[in-house]
């Protein structure tokens, strides 16, 4: 296929997305009553928040070239260390210790992939292997603590009847989307993503962009986490028997990025198509749940739906 | 005399232009044909759609009398037996050399069901030895310069007997004296009864080797032209250059302004050594020209990156404009002013996923932002104003990079370098696969340049352009310099002596 | 021909070293835990060491070619939970049949992984991460939690020892790892996936059928994720959909570890076998040293960074 043609079709993609998303809204609201409602989806939207934060921050990264294995352990520590700090009712300090330490993490990443130029895959899985470990081993497997009153009520929170975690995410995509359409750093970051010998040798500063794109993405998994940590009052992660805390929610970050159309390597995507990408899944298992369909049917189909969309995606890419 | 090989009313279309439009021509057995024509003239798409990496949109290919639908490249080697060897070479560097020549026939070399490697590599060197080749076929791909990187290919090409042998830019990174040999095989195969065609952007070498030679122009067949003995050489190159560009004209220069005056020292080494460097002093001053020349993989390539902060030095003392420096990356050495372009084009220096706007703007973007942000009037008008400063040829800054021809990427690659205001251009071969109207482009802008005040060190390989371009000419053999010139009128048998020593 | 300028040839000993470095690991390993502990000297630890890392040298065959092809395969914990799932529900027809099933299940598995990634265009990491949510389900609706009839007999005979040394299990790593190292150093196939990970589109020019290789080392990978399936069973003696969870992580781990990089082509099973062992080795150390089983990610993920490093220091480090 020429090369030309794809282009187009790939700008033309958010569109298709929300074509799509607007027929299959329709479709399930005439088949179940009560889906096409404002407060369903509504609803959705909300339950979403978390893994449209998470996907947001993947976008970035995976824009920059890299990709960030570890976010959904740093969204499950911030989750424990919040509830473990928020005990006694307090909540700014906490609440800026968990974006520290999200910050942090992601620091560390950025040194090690830039620095030490250990593989994005590598250092970012070995950075969830370790935070898996810490989790388990500070905790043990149970949640302490439990989250201050003013992040209950954040998380809980309604402006004109809307979410306001909701409403951050949503702000977050805004500003994302405008960093990377209107800054130097966002344009940088592009360049990495499609490029690196030529941004090295054309003098832009390789290790400092990538830092700072991992610091942001463990600041975002952290402000998820507490966000999180505010909607379910106590903290209890569901431990993924073995496989690495938060693997699941990371690896539907991945695939809600993808299913957005950004892709791994060339810097070209954005993040909202990410954010279609999140809200497609997100109805589509909604659908399913609606439909009664035990668990497992629903995370069956989850797969089987990535696949479909992914493959139409590579489909019309290639006619 | 058989006709092997028909090409009838052949054409191409890619988005937005055609590239070939309805060529049609016929090759007999046992010649050597050239084929010529600017960039874009379609000699490139020609030879893909033989091999089977494009179809053609009209027309209908005969190989040995026989209609020939050729879907893919292994179809064209083995069913067709006709083969090429490309200017970007198929090698993979993890596998060693007697693997990657024999890659698609590997299970031929099995003995109870694994690869015999001696077999392998004796079977690798029998082939190597047919081109000339005398190497170690144990060592990874990597340990090799891209002109044994080119005749490997070659000997790639050779294992398979080939009927037809298509030969697309094999000389540019060959030295003079292997092209004198890569002609003899190509003599030899041609007494074979076999056909040959032999692309090459340079014109003298076409002359020396090829019984008849095609030109194409924007997609058409301009005419076929024998190259027989009894009309003069000048003349016919005359035909030729005409009817590639359309206009009867050679390469011209500008004039070498640099050797009456030049002005302050801007750049200096002293007695740099590295891995690669055996003690390089040089100078270049304001208003200069001046270019590495040689063998190639003497250091040429190596010095400038070395000056640029790509490669390490380990001794030695490098100034400019008199402030000594030690240079550990290429931003240290572009902070300094000292900006690097390198050969290699969509490796280093281009994003080609990107558009044109990007890819001129981002590496000096600092420069047009107000707290982080970009000032988009004054971005936009930058590159606007590059972009018609440099003739690139684009439907809009928001072309795709990957969509351009050569001689525009180049372009866009000088024009990011501008948009940051160098103070000392380092450029390796600069005009590189360029078509002559591209070339000339650049010699004017390079001139230009260095008289308003930025001169230029260039790795030049093309001997018409060594002796023509450059005020100065400092020849390298094995790391060092040996010798300088600095003439208005060169003379090419005493540079050539000087190569060799 | 006349001399040019060459880079030293110390790309052999390089060559050597990121083949072998992972071997110098796991032997300092092993003599540091002996003598940091009594326990660990004996044969029962050892022998406990082979079987369990037989099921993550077995995933990490597959990965191991996948990884080499420049891919990703998320899918094999789900692979391997899948045929503990199969084998606890057929077994008791017949220990036979039962393998062949879960053998075809696993390889077309594979195959529709290779062929979403090859002619589809679909990224592997994607690919095979659907691939992996569709199979979680599909073992929760075979065997919704952990339960089944494995045959005593297979067990006995999958986990044979003799005095004390585990004979099978040990064949078994014996066999992958001559099976691994072979196909990828002297046959075409193994050729091709080098060609393929290190430079696709020189090895589509030069015949190489891409497509077709990377259909092939995705049906490898889920085949032996379904023999990695089958030893579980053995060792649980019963199915359970999440048991090869665990093992998707370790795979990787274990392929990065032993030298295979990530951007593909280079690399291979020796390291990836070695890497298993000291996988293996880690929980059964912390275990004599007191320290709780926990602590047992933290050090894995340490040491795959480290040894990342060392490797990154054999290599020269990459500019940008």
């Amino acid at each position: 296929m020429n090369r030309v043609g794809r282009f187009q079709l790939f700008a033309v993609q958010p569109i298709i997305l929300t074509l799509a998303l607007i027929v299959i809204i329709t479709i399930a609201g005439f088949l179940t009553p009560g889906f096409l409602t404002f407060r369903h989806l509504k609803m959705v939207l909300y339950c979403n928040t978390m893994l449209g934060i998470l996907a947001l921050a993947q976008t970035l990264v995976i824009l920059s070239g890299g990709i960030d294995l570890s976010i959904g352990s740093t969204y499950w520590i911030t989750v424990m260390l919040g509830a473990l700090f928020m005990v006694d009712g307090n909540f700014i300090v906490p609440s800026i210790v968990c974006i520290v330490v999200g910050a942090t993490i992601g620091i560390i990443n950025g040194v090690g992939v830039s620095r030490l130029k250990i593989p994005h895959v590598v250092m970012t899985l070995a950075m969830m292997i370790i935070l898996t470990g810490t989790l388990y081993v500070t905790t043990g497997g149970g949640g302490r603590g439990r989250a201050a009153p003013e992040l209950i009520s954040l998380s809980t929170g309604r402006i004109f009847g809307f979410p306001i975690i909701s409403l951050v995410w949503i702000s977050l995509t805004v500003l994302f989307h405008i960093i990377l359409k209107m800054t130097a750093f966002g344009w940088k970051v592009r360049a990495l993503g499609s490029n690196l010998s030529a941004c090295y040798c054309s003098g832009i500063s390789i290790w400092k962009v990538q830092v700072l794109v991992y610091m942001i993405s463990g600041i975002l998994a952290a402000l998820a986490g507490l966000l999180y940590l505010g909607w379910a009052r106590t903290p209890y992660p569901t431990f993924q028997s073995g496989a690495g805390v938060g693997a699941d929610i990371m690896l539907q970050s991945i695939a809600a990025v993808i299913i957005g159309g950004t892709m791994f390597s060339g810097g070209r995507g954005g993040v909202e198509r990410t954010f279609l990408g999140v809200l497609i899944l997100a109805v589509l298992f909604s659908i399913l749940g609606m439909a009664g369909l035990g668990m497992e049917w629903q995370i069956m189909l989850n797969g089987v739906i990535i696949l479909v969309i992914v493959g139409v995606h590579s489909r019309i890419g290639q006619q | 005399m058989t006709e092997i090989v028909k090409v009838d009313s052949i054409t191409k279309r890619f988005p937005g232009v055609e590239v070939l439009k309805g060529v049609t021509f016929s090759l007999e057995k046992g010649k050597i044909y050239g084929l010529v024509g600017e960039n874009g003239a379609g000699k490139s798409t020609l030879v893909k759609i033989l091999m089977g990496i494009h179809q053609p949109d009209g027309g209908e290919i005969f190989i040995g009398g026989e209609k020939a639908r050729i879907k893919e490249p292994s179809q064209a080697r083995y069913t067709y037996k006709m083969d090429t060897v490309f200017q970007e070479h198929a090698l993979i560097p993890q596998l060693s050399i007697a693997e990657n020549i024999f890659l698609d026939k590997l299970d031929s070399f099995y003995k109870k069901g694994l690869i015999d490697h001696t077999k392998l590599r004796s079977h690798a060197e029998k082939a190597l030895s047919e081109v000339g080749l005398d190497i170690d076929v144990t060592l990874p791909i990597s340990e090799f310069s891209e002109g044994e990187k080119s005749l490997i290919e070659l000997s790639k090409a050779l294992s398979r007997n080939p009927e037809i042998l298509i030969l697309d830019e094999m000389t540019a990174p060959l030295e003079s004296s292997t092209v004198n040999d890569l002609f003899e095989i190509m003599r030899k195969v041609k007494e074979k009864g076999k056909t040959l065609i032999f692309i090459s952007h340079r014109l003298e070498e076409v002359f020396k080797v090829c019984d008849d030679i095609i030109v194409l122009r924007d997609g058409n067949l301009e005419g076929i032209i024998s190259n027989n003995l009894k009309e003069d050489l000048l003349s016919i190159r005359k035909k030729v250059i005409g009817m590639m560009t359309g206009t009867e004209r050679g390469l011209s220069f500008p004039e070498k302004t640099g050797l009456k005056s030049k002005g302050e020292k801007v750049l200096s080494l002293k007695n740099v050594k590295n891995k690669w460097l055996r003690g390089v002093s040089l100078e270049v001053h304001k208003g200069e020209v001046v270019a590495l020349a040689g063998l190639r993989g003497q250091g040429q390539s190596e010095l400038l990156r070395t000056i640029a902060g790509l490669l390490p030095e380990e001794d030695g003392d490098i100034r400019i404009f008199g402030e000594k420096l030690h240079i550990g990356s290429p931003k240290e050495a572009i902070d300094h002013g000292i900006f690097y372009v390198s050969d290699r084009r969509d490796e280093e220096e281009l994003w080609l996923t990107h558009d044109v706007w990007l890819n001129i703007s981002v590496a000096s973007i600092n420069d047009r932002t107000r707290l982080g942000f970009i000032r988009k009037n004054k971005d936009k008008e930058a590159v606007e104003k590059m972009v018609s400063r440099l003739r690139i040829e684009t439907p809009s800054l928001a072309q795709i990079v990957r969509n351009l021809s050569g001689g525009n990427r180049q372009k866009v690659v000088l024009g990011k370098y501008l948009l940051a205001r160098p103070k000392i251009l380092l450029m390796d071969q600069p005009t590189m696969g360029l078509d002559v109207g591209a070339k000339m482009e650049i010699y004017r802008l390079l001139r230009k340049l260095s008289d308003e005040g930025t001169p230029t060190l260039a790795v030049l390989t093309d001997l018409e352009e060594v002796v023509n371009l450059p005020d100065r000419l400092l020849v390298m053999r094995e790391g060092e310099i040996v010798k300088e010139f600095s003439k208005e009128k060169m003379d090419e048998e005493e540079l050539l002596d000087s190569y060799y020593g | 021909m006349v001399k040019g300028i060459r880079k030293m040839p110390d790309s052999r000993l390089k060559k050597i070293l990121l083949d072998w470095h992972i071997y110098l690991v796991l032997a300092v390993f092993w003599i540091v835990s002996c003598a940091a502990s009594p326990f660990f000297r004996t044969i029962d630890t050892f022998s406990t060491i082979l079987v369990s890392a037989v099921p993550i040298a077995l995933v990490g065959l597959g990965q191991t070619f996948v990884v080499l092809s420049r891919g990703f395969d998320l899918s094999i914990g789900a692979v391997a939970g899948l045929a503990t799932a199969v084998a606890s529900v057929t077994m008791h027809f017949g220990i036979g049949p039962s393998i062949g099933l879960i053998i075809i299940i696993s390889l077309v598995i594979g195959a529709i992984n290779g062929l979403g990634v090859s002619k589809l265009n679909i990224d592997s990491f994607v690919m095979t991460l659907g691939m992996m949510f569709f199979l979680t389900g599909v073992n929760f609706l075979i065997r919704p939690s952990p339960g089944g009839f494995i045959p005593g007999t297979f067990k006995r005979i999958l986990l044979y020892h003799v005095a004390g040394f585990p004979l099978v299990p040990f064949l078994i790593l014996l066999l992958a790892a001559i099976v691994g190292i072979l196909v990828l150093q002297k046959r075409k196939f193994g050729r091709e996936i080098y060609a393929v990970g290190g430079a696709p589109q020189s090895a589509q020019m030069s015949g190489v059928n891409v497509d077709r290789t990377r259909i092939k080392v995705f049906a490898v990978s889920a085949l032996s994720a379904a023999m990695a399936g089958l030893f579980i069973s053995a060792r649980i003696g019963s199915g359970n959909a999440e048991a090869g969870a665990p093992y998707l992580f370790d795979s990787f781990t274990a392929v990065f570890m032993g030298g295979t990089l990530v951007t593909g082509g280079v690399g291979g099973y020796r390291g990836t076998v070695a890497s298993a062992l000291i996988i293996a080795s880690i929980g059964q150390i912390l275990q004599f040293l007191g320290i709780t089983i926990w602590y047992h990610f933290i050090v894995k993920g340490l040491l795959l960074a480290g040894v990342a490093g060392i490797q990154l220091f054999i290599v020269g480090r990459r500019r940008a």
